[in-house]
């Protein structure tokens, strides 16, 4: 009888034993692929915050290499440079990578902050006071059944132009110009073009040397019409051009020119 | 579960993390604009001063800085646009058996 309860009392036990085995077996299964999901997310996340960098970026990216584009294409008038190219004010790009989404739309701007953490674009982050500047709106989207994803940043990034400078000495040049030949004591009968010519010269070296100061090179150039039969005094062309050379754009260097021409009576 | 989700082993996820970390910091080490601009080779010198704990490699259509050896553990890569050509930043971890 003894042995029999043994016995009973042995199967209990063996019974227990390896249930409580089957069920922590159960619950350290449980574990590890719910531990596989926690890493797979995890790691899709880091992923996507990765990537999410580098698409700022490379629309940021793309942002000023298509400005530089535009702006290397053509010279620019002094008196508006960017108005006869609306485009640069509101320029929409979108990008894709790795899943992420990047919708992005900006242009030129005249505020905005220095410092921006946008460091992929360093030395063309941040807004300088006297340069082109650009405001950028990031729009970044990804979605799975694991992560969701969305972020909406402003960022601010400029090309190394000296706006300010350049179009300021153009302007200058024009109306020192302007101002010398309607000082000219004009003798009647007699045509001014020796005198608006030596304006010209002198505006011409004047503003030259002012310019290069500012790492500007300004030119001067003019020609005569005599388009009335030579009976009457001939019409004098101008043409103001302030150039920066080498200017250290995202696709290589390239060349800032604005300018401004009139004509005079002489 | 999710039947879709990955099953790779958590060891190969940390690895996978490290080498996309390893392609992101040599970037920020010499920003998008360089990367973009330059050739192949002085990426190829600079991916070689890069002190990564992991293989970095950059390849442009058939070119790359090391011969193509096949599949790669905890392999990762990020394409950028280079005008009419692509460049690819590749990272696997160095020497690790599958």
């Amino acid at each position: 009888m003894g042995t029999r309860r043994k016995a009973i009392a042995a199967t209990i036990t063996s019974l227990v034993v390896f249930g409580t085995l089957v069920a922590s077996n159960v619950a350290l299964y449980e574990s590890q692929e719910q531990g596989v999901v926690l890493h797979a997310v995890s790691d899709e996340a880091k992923a996507v915050a990765t990537e999410a960098e580098l698409a700022r970026g490379l629309v940021a990216l793309s942002l000023l290499r298509t400005t530089q584009s535009v702006l290397e294409a053509s010279s620019h008038p002094c008196s508006d440079p960017l108005g006869a190219l609306p485009a640069l004010h509101s320029i929409v790009l979108s990008r894709s990578l790795g899943g992420i989404a990047a919708k992005a739309r900006g242009g030129v701007t005249w505020t905005g902050v220095q410092s921006d953490n946008l460091t992929l674009l360093t030395p063309f982050t941040g807004f300088v006071p006297g340069y082109l500047n650009f405001a950028l709106s990031v729009d970044l989207r990804f979605s799975t059944s694991l992560v969701q994803f969305h972020k909406a940043e402003v960022h601010y990034l400029h090309l190394p132009i000296l706006y300010d400078e350049s179009i300021a000495t153009c302007l200058s040049a024009v109306g020192y110009l302007r101002s010398k030949v309607q000082e000219l004591k004009r003798t009647p009968g007699v045509c001014a073009t020796p005198s608006i010519l030596g304006a010209i010269a002198e505006a011409d070296r004047h503003y030259n040397t002012l310019a290069r100061g500012a790492g500007l090179t300004l030119s001067i150039s003019s020609s005569s019409s005599m388009d009335r039969g030579g009976i009457h005094c001939p019409t004098i062309s101008y043409e103001v051009v302030v150039s920066q050379y080498s200017v250290p754009g995202v696709s290589g260097d390239f060349t800032w020119r604005v300018s401004e021409g009139g004509s005079l009576l002489a | 579960m999710n039947p879709a989700l990955p099953r790779e082993e958590s060891a190969e996820l940390a690895q996978r993390s490290n080498t996309r970390d390893a392609i992101l910091g040599f970037v920020r080490s010499v920003g998008l604009v360089w990367i973009t601009t330059s050739p192949l080779r002085a990426i190829c010198d600079r991916l070689t001063e890069y002190n990564s704990s992991v293989t970095l490699n950059a390849r442009i259509g058939g070119d790359g800085c090391l011969p193509n050896s096949g599949t790669h553990y905890a392999y990762s890569n990020m394409s950028f646009a280079m005008g009419d050509s692509e460049l690819n930043l590749e990272a696997w971890v160095p020497d690790a058996k599958r």
